[in-house]
């Protein structure tokens, strides 16, 4: 696919005789795997971003970087280079938290099933946190918001297909379940209640897929939009 | 499996883990660890939260106690042998079982395993190091485990739970012998401390001896003292802090707003938690060390509490304006520190950045330094840009406005917390 830069004024302080101006996406993405860890911890996430520009964005970084040596974060001031700082620091952020809070639900036939949704396409990172974590478990990762799922299998990650509706959850899922929520609740300090600090650590967006929080979310109130809605009105009221 | 049929398994976990709730750690940080092959786990070096509950604390670790059982009659404890409560013991297998089952569920991190004495300090330290052992051997589990030791074990049993946790503590509660004598008859500051120097010790020897392999409870030792049960200052509370981390390399000292759960005449009671004491003694920690600040900087014998209006870096800057304005583009780090607004990050980001060429407000705050904090105490190019003049009653009445709006008191179990 090629890439054109469009809009060259935004980033006139950068030399553009390094790269070709018509450099693909591919070869962009094979220069950030390339380039020094400073400026890879910046790009190597901030492709999951949903934005147009990203790699223009991402070409421009490397650039300033292979010409004046500039590490990202010395270019700071520059309006480009914040937003994706900025940006890279939320995705990681949502990241980490995100391998926190998916929930696995064991399913017949041996799999476990996990839910979610998130601002970014997150997906590919926390399938492999959990490959490598539960190296031998079948797990199938969903991002319902963009129709996306992962199925890992012995640390290799596939892509999937729904074909069918999810087979329904063992007999240990529901006693499990049960067991979490009880001692999500018991471990509460009553004399420390303090439900502002829980939402500040837990925005109320993450709560959806956790299934200690569900009697809230049955009540419909706290869904973004009416796809999540729907898909839980077919997919989850089998609980 | 024998597990699922038992109903009394959730009364069980219902009753033993309320008798762990009161212990505040819940860090689940310090080692990086691959799964083992045939194995499930990893951890991670930042630690991983799984959820929040309701008073706000994260939850990482599945916290539970072996038994409630206890022989001992500590008076600020719900587990205590006086208290008629429900008592129940939890079967290692049972115990381990549940632990592998939440944490493929991805509920917790790990499990964080403390216990009440029964019969006697080594009869329990062997249970619970079965349950461990359980996890280890036949579930080949490679998560996280934070083990407590209780006091009164024997070497062998502090040896064994060091070979198979990532994290060992034991809880010295007072900083002084009195309080002992007066809460805690059973057990004595003393021995605690000794405990603590036991652990350290055997824990170099078995790092150094087992080179790559093994647990060898690489993520430290930790601990926790109660905050406002006994009149205890900050200073001193401080005071044996700053010691546990100098001279037995703490990892972390956790402090615990006293919650009454007894009727006792010994102990303060219908009191609130101290919940901003604990928020500015968490700060005070952090300074010493992260900030390079020393206690007697902090406190002093004859100021011996910090100030529940501004956070200890505030109240230390607003004593020392003479070592005010910090010149950005000349300041070393330690200098930086010292400035209220600016963190460890941020400080170090600062010193890189100045080479490039001039800061100024705005390049500030994108590196995460609190302005409204830190422009009253700072220069850049000899300017100055606060709006009022750099003296006490100015300042004073401009920081106490910023001050406690954002502040959320409670949240330092875990995380890093803000530049203070
Ligand atoms: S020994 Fe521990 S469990 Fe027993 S009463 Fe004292 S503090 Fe509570």
């Amino acid at each position: 696919m090629n890439y054109n830069l469009s809009n060259r004024n935004q980033f006139n302080d950068a030399d553009y005789s390094l790269f070709p101006s018509q450099i693909t996406q591919e070869e962009i993405e094979e220069q950030i795997q390339k380039a020094p860890d400073s400026v890879k911890k910046i790009l190597q996430y901030y492709l999951l971003v949903d934005s147009e520009n990203k790699y223009e964005e991402a070409k421009f970084i490397l650039e300033s970087f292979y010409k004046n040596k500039e590490i990202p974060i010395e270019k700071i001031k520059n309006p480009i280079v914040y937003k994706v700082i900025k940006t890279t620091r939320s995705i990681r952020r949502q990241i980490h938290k995100l391998m926190g809070l998916l929930r696995f639900h064991e399913v017949e036939g041996g799999y476990l099933y996990a839910p979610f949704t998130s601002d970014f396409d997150v997906i590919i990172p926390l399938s492999l946190h959990f490959a490598w974590r539960f190296p031998s478990e079948r797990l199938i990762i969903h991002d319902i918001k963009r129709e996306k799922a992962v199925f890992v299998e012995e640390g290799d990650l596939f892509e999937v297909v729904f074909h069918s509706m999810l087979p329904s959850e063992t007999e240990d899922e529901t006693f499990f379940q049960q067991l979490w929520k009880m001692y999500h609740q018991n471990i509460s300090i009553q004399e420390r209640e303090n439900k502002k600090l829980q939402r500040h650590n837990l925005p109320i967006k993450f709560q959806h897929w956790l299934i200690e929080f569900e009697k809230q979310y049955i009540q419909g109130y706290l869904f973004e939009d009416e796809k999540l809605r729907l898909f839980y009105s077919q997919n989850g009221n089998n609980k | 499996m024998f597990i699922k049929k038992l109903p009394d398994t959730i009364q069980k976990l219902e009753i033993l883990s309320r008798g762990a709730k009161y212990d505040v750690s819940c860090a689940s940080s310090g080692v990086q660890r691959k799964v083992s092959t045939g194995g499930i786990g990893s951890t991670l070096s930042g630690g991983l939260c799984h959820s929040w509950s309701s008073d706000g604390r994260c939850i990482s670790l599945l916290k539970t106690l072996q038994t409630n059982y206890c022989h001992n009659n500590c008076a600020y404890c719900i587990n205590r042998c006086k208290n008629s409560i429900e008592r129940t013991i939890v079967a290692p297998e049972e115990l381990a079982k549940i632990t592998y089952e939440f944490y493929r569920r991805n509920y917790i991190e790990g499990l964080f395993l403390s216990s009440g004495i029964f019969h006697n300090p080594d009869r329990t330290m062997e249970l619970m190091l079965d349950t461990v052992k359980i996890l280890r051997k036949k579930y080949k589990f490679n998560g996280y485990i934070h083990m407590k030791i209780l006091p009164g074990a024997d070497d062998n049993a502090i040896e064994q739970a060091i070979l198979w946790a990532d994290r060992i503590s034991i809880n010295v509660e007072f900083s002084t012998s009195s309080s002992f004598d007066l809460l805690a008859p059973q057990k004595n500051l003393r021995q605690i401390i000794n405990t603590m120097k036991k652990i350290n010790s055997i824990r170099e020897k078995l790092i150094v001896f087992s080179k790559e392999k093994g647990y060898c409870a690489r993520s430290g030792q930790s601990t926790q003292m109660i905050i406002g049960a006994t009149p205890e200052t900050d200073r001193q509370i401080l005071k044996l802090s700053e010691y546990l981390y100098k001279k037995i390399q703490l990892k972390r000292v956790y402090y615990s707003a006293y919650v009454p759960v007894n009727q006792d005449s010994f102990l303060p009671q219908f009191i609130k938690p101290p919940l901003l004491r604990e928020h500015r003694l968490y700060q005070a920690d952090w300074l010493i060390r992260f900030y390079e600040f020393s206690l007697d900087e902090l406190l002093t014998e004859n100021n011996p509490s910090l100030s529940e209006d501004f956070d200890p870096k505030v109240s230390w800057a607003l004593n020392h304006l003479d070592f005010f304005p910090v010149e950005l583009m000349q300041a070393d780090l330690y200098q930086l520190l010292r400035v209220p607004g600016i963190g460890p990050i941020s400080a170090r980001r600062i010193l890189c950045l100045r080479k490039r060429g001039v800061i100024d407000l705005e390049t500030l705050k994108r590196l995460g330094v609190v302005i409204k904090r830190a422009v009253y105490f700072v220069t850049i190019g000899g300017k100055y840009f606060g709006d009022v003049k750099m003296d006490y009653s100015l300042l004073l009445e401009k920081l106490s406005k910023c001050n406690s709006t954002r502040e959320i008191v409670g949240d330092l179990f875990h995380r890093e917390l803000q530049p203070i």
